[in-house]
């Protein structure tokens, strides 16, 4: 969608506009306020454009100059060409031409600047077309360095996916270790036995977190590009029936599935539901002593699916319930305080579902029990990644050809 | 502990190349009933399926000479072999690591530390058509 804004545009024109440089206002108030606007653009960080409908630069402010390079003239020259941009991950494709979208605004984080002294940016760019009302369509473009922020990204994600690949072994070692020592236990004293115990709890303590962290890691990374595909979610419930009922059985907990008969299908990544849905389940048990546990699926309102996980157990106050899902939350009340966990599990739980541009939320009573739901949209997907839906629309299409 | 009762329970070729965590994996799976036999690199592992034909496969991904994907691949395509189940083991615990596994054939996919050794044992049971064992205490 184009501004039509008349306003606007007449604003814009009068500043810049097209063709020769700033337009003369006349002395007097509006040359002062003239001046007032052309200097907060000049101050601002950000690059900012406007290009003709044909693709020729109007006006640079003192970041764009910059970014630029500071060329002797810009003025009517080509954006492209002034600006050659080109996907960060293929440095020898031609220049992209950002103009192209049309009337559509655009979003682009994936792009670099390379100039002609070899130097390079990483660019936030967004293109916004400007329809003014009975006169020529043009682009205002603005540009953010991310240099920075992207190398500090591209540390982070190194650190921790070499941090838990190289912490995977040794933890491996001891859980093994500790878990086949454990297997003795008529042969050692009791003191030693529950020292081990206690070092084998705490190793996989230790390799919970790891995996917390990795799998959290992987849901704030943007720049991870997320798998779309159809998701049966009654196979996906059936299935987490299954895998949970021994654990459910050792604590005396049925677990029933409750399956609507018109749950649509959607596109969206199962792994990540299923990890919330996981921790859903893994804190049910927890805290449920008697009752049953009940996993459901059921549509919703917005035509995508809504998963529950209702326990009779302990409960959560109202207070609690507000901090739920914020990282290393402890309850005050000590028949629900969390003393197994990581402490990440609803954390994750809730940078998942953002992820997939779904809800978490949770309703409970004390001393009657919780629900937690998760409910997933038909596309899941984040706005900026809007063209990959449709791409895997598509290319959902095609496969059921 | 109780003492291994040779293979009765099934053959299993373990392929890893840290040392430790290889005779840790060893000795619980001797301890277990299982008859193992350890190697450290996927060459080895190739000859090895042939000479040894294990009921299983537990593989590593990351290791010298030939990696697990490539090992993957060619066990599962030797018809000599058919039958033969194959569970990863790796460090690696990416998403798309696990998909491209599964795709060449693997029958499960576990991340090192993330699956308790426990249930590492149960997954073996399971994929040999073993009852699971009683519930510790």
């Amino acid at each position: 969608m184009a501004y039509s804004s008349n306003s606007f545009g007449r604003w814009l024109k009068t500043l810049f506009g097209p063709g020769d440089a700033v337009e003369k206002a006349s002395a007097g108030p509006e040359q002062a306020e003239h001046e007032r606007t052309v200097a907060i653009l000049n101050s601002l960080p950000d690059a900012v454009f406007v290009v003709g409908a044909k693709g020729a630069i109007d006006l640079a402010n003192g970041a764009a100059q910059e970014l630029m390079g500071n060329p002797p003239s810009w003025r009517q020259e080509r954006f492209v060409e002034m600006l050659p941009l080109r996907p960060r991950t293929k440095p020898a494709d031609k220049p992209v031409n950002v103009l192209e979208g049309g009337l559509s605004p655009q979003r682009r984080r994936d792009l670099r600047l390379t100039r002609a002294d070899k130097t390079s940016v990483d660019l936030d760019l967004s293109v916004t077309p400007v329809q003014p009302d009975g006169g020529a369509a043009y682009y205002i473009v603005v540009a953010r360095d991310i240099t920075q922020e992207r190398s500090l990204d591209r540390q982070r994600e190194e650190f921790i996916a070499v941090a838990s690949h190289e912490l995977r072994t040794p933890l491996a070692i001891m859980e093994v270790a500790l878990s086949t020592a454990l297997l003795a236990k008529t042969s050692l004293k009791p003191q030693i036995f529950s020292l081990i115990g206690q070092a084998h709890r705490n190793t996989v303590f230790l390799a919970d977190l790891v995996k917390d962290l990795t799998t959290l890691s992987e849901a704030q990374n943007d720049n991870l590009p997320i798998a779309l595909k159809p998701v049966d979610a009654s196979a996906l419930v059936r299935t987490l029936g299954i895998d949970f009922e021994q654990q459910a059985k050792a604590k005396g907990l049925p677990i029933q599935v409750t399956l609507s008969p018109d749950i649509p299908s959607i596109l969206s990544t199962e792994h990540y539901i299923h990890e919330v849905l996981q921790n859903f389940l893994t804190n049910a048990l927890k805290y449920t002593d008697k009752g049953h546990i009940t996993l459901s699926a059921a549509p919703s309102q917005n035509g995508g699916v809504r998963f529950g996980v209702a326990d009779t157990g302990v409960g959560i106050s109202a207070g609690d319930q507000q901090h739920l899902f914020t990282k290393f939350y402890r309850t005050e009340d000590y028949r629900t305080r969390e003393t197994g966990g990581t402490g990440l599990g609803l954390y994750l739980c809730l940078e998942l579902a953002e992820r997939l541009n779904a809800k978490v939320w949770c309703e409970s009573t004390i001393g009657k029990g919780s629900t937690f739901y998760l409910e997933v949209p038909p596309f899941s997907t984040l706005k900026q990644d809007h063209g990959k839906v449709v791409e895997a629309q598509v290319s959902n299409l095609v496969d059921q050809l | 502990m109780n003492k291994p009762t040779g293979h009765k329970l099934g053959r299993i070729l373990l392929v890893e190349d840290d040392i430790t965590l290889a005779g840790l994996y060893k000795m619980r799976m001797e301890t277990e009933g299982f008859d193992v036999k350890h190697v450290g690199n996927g060459e080895e592992a190739l000859q090895a399926a042939k000479e040894y034909r294990p009921d299983l496969v537990l593989l590593d991904i990351m290791m010298p000479k030939l990696d697990g994907f490539d090992v993957l691949d060619i066990l599962h395509n030797t018809p000599a072999l058919k039958g033969m189940k194959i569970v990863i083991l790796s460090a690696i615990g990416e998403a798309e690591e696990q998909a491209k596994a599964m795709e060449l054939g693997a029958d499960e996919y576990l991340v090192k530390s993330q699956v308790l050794i426990a249930e590492v044992m149960a997954r073996i049971r399971s994929h040999l058509n073993l009852p699971p064992l009683p519930e510790a205490e």
